[in-house]
């Protein structure tokens, strides 16, 4: 199996493997805005994060992906100098499967990109690293991040109840978005146009 | 000063630095051409050189390492050309606070002190930066060129371990055991070379 994909290239986005040096453009991306993700993403509590915690996580996101355990994107406009926001290709639901997560920055809300970002992962993670399933879990009260998956034909198993905590502490539910490789074809998401490059820059297929 | 690690050494004459995946040619060029004179110290290379894919995925392993503080595994390259020369590392398989320096050069690129430049500026980031209590160099008794390094370098030699490691072929061979202490580096000839260090995003260390 080729890949992973450490660069995505769509129409209108730059996807590609975090890398330390990005830090500063993170940190600005995030200082336009958090009160959109609030609600919905407990790591915003501790923001803004000292530069040294930004590049520690960093690290860890580039660390991570280049073993091969988990494949955290940052989500650039096309010449890379600016952040968009972020999203990955995450193996916590198990063998043959990748979780798909995103949040745009608060400049570049409402413009689809989150859509365009996730259409091209998700043929990513069916056509480059074989996945059986693709999954996405949000919140059924986040109507802007519900909208993706069904725009994309993903198809709603289920909402959990509890399953997961606010960044109160609270309990909520977690809808569970799923497109199985078959159905990959039929969906939105196979019009998606997208280029993927390896580790060393190399085409992938 | 920031944290470390040192992604990015500079000497006059060298840049010693985090491999990237994109060094997967020049590596796998170098194990060409380097072959035949490294592989009676480093069995490794028998393989080599491995495909291209191959040479992705191990410096995908060493970035890997090196982001989540595994290991500080750095390619050598000539500062001007960029071209590869070598690689050093340190191994924190020798207790703590301490770590094992270690490395290989390229056929092409003996005998002009490159090794002692990168291995000085190296043992300078693990004291200095890394605040290490102790370095070591583990080398082959017959290992001539590889001796020299830490002799001139004010390493003390402690000891030849007895069949500690293999060759190629499965032969045992001794380790000659080599180590510079925190309070004897200020006076060893490590403390005055010349050196850059820089962190993953470019902030000076040192």
């Amino acid at each position: 199996m080729p890949g992973p994909a450490y660069v995505v290239r769509t129409p209108r986005l730059l996807l590609r493997c975090w890398s330390p040096a990005d830090a500063p453009l993170l940190d600005a991306a995030l200082a336009a805005g958090l009160d959109h993700l609030r609600p919905w993403l407990p790591w915003v509590k501790d923001e803004p994060e000292p530069l040294d915690a930004r590049v520690a996580r960093l690290r860890w996101f580039r660390g991570a992906f280049d073993l091969g355990h988990d494949f955290v994107y940052g989500i650039f406009t096309p010449d890379g100098g600016e952040v968009v926001g972020g999203t990955g290709l995450h193996t916590r639901q198990g063998p043959g499967a990748r979780e798909i997560g995103y949040w745009i920055a608060a400049p570049h809300l409402g413009r689809g990109y989150a859509t365009e970002a996730v259409a091209a992962l998700t043929r990513v993670a069916v056509e480059i690293d074989g996945a059986r399933r693709v999954e996405i879990r949000c919140d059924p009260l986040n109507e802007r991040s519900v909208r993706v998956p069904r725009k994309l034909g993903f198809v709603h198993d289920g909402t959990l109840r509890a399953r997961q905590r606010t960044a109160d502490g609270e309990p909520r539910d977690t809808m569970v978005w799923t497109m199985l490789a078959g159905e990959l074809a039929a969906s939105p998401c196979a019009a998606a146009a997208c280029e993927a490059l390896d580790a060393a820059g190399r085409p992938l297929p | 000063m920031p944290p470390g690690p040192a992604y990015t050494i500079l000497t006059p004459r060298l840049t010693v630095r985090c491999w990237e995946p994109a060094d997967a040619q020049a590596f796998m060029d170098a194990c060409a051409e380097s072959r035949d004179h490294l592989l009676r110290w480093l069995p490794w290379m028998k393989d080599e050189p491995l495909p291209l894919d191959d040479q992705v995925r191990r410096m995908r392993a060493l970035r890997g390492a090196f982001d989540a503080g595994q290991g500080f595994i750095h390619g050598i390259f000539e500062r001007e050309s960029g071209a590869l020369l070598g690689g050093i590392g340190s191994h924190a398989d020798v207790g703590p606070g301490a770590r094992e320096l270690g490395g290989w050069m390229a056929a092409g690129a003996l005998r002009r002190g490159y090794t002692l430049e990168a291995a000085a500026a190296v043992v300078r980031v693990c004291f200095e930066v890394d605040g290490l209590v102790r370095v070591e160099m583990h080398c082959d008794p017959h290992n001539e060129v590889s001796l020299r390094v830490p002799a001139r370098l004010g390493f003390v030699r402690e000891a030849t371990l007895r069949a500690r490691d293999f060759l190629e072929d499965g032969t045992p061979s001794d380790s000659v055991v080599w180590s510079l202490f925190a309070e004897d580096y200020p006076a060893s000839p490590c403390a005055s070379q010349e050196v850059e260090a820089y962190d993953a995003i470019g902030r000076r260390l040192l």
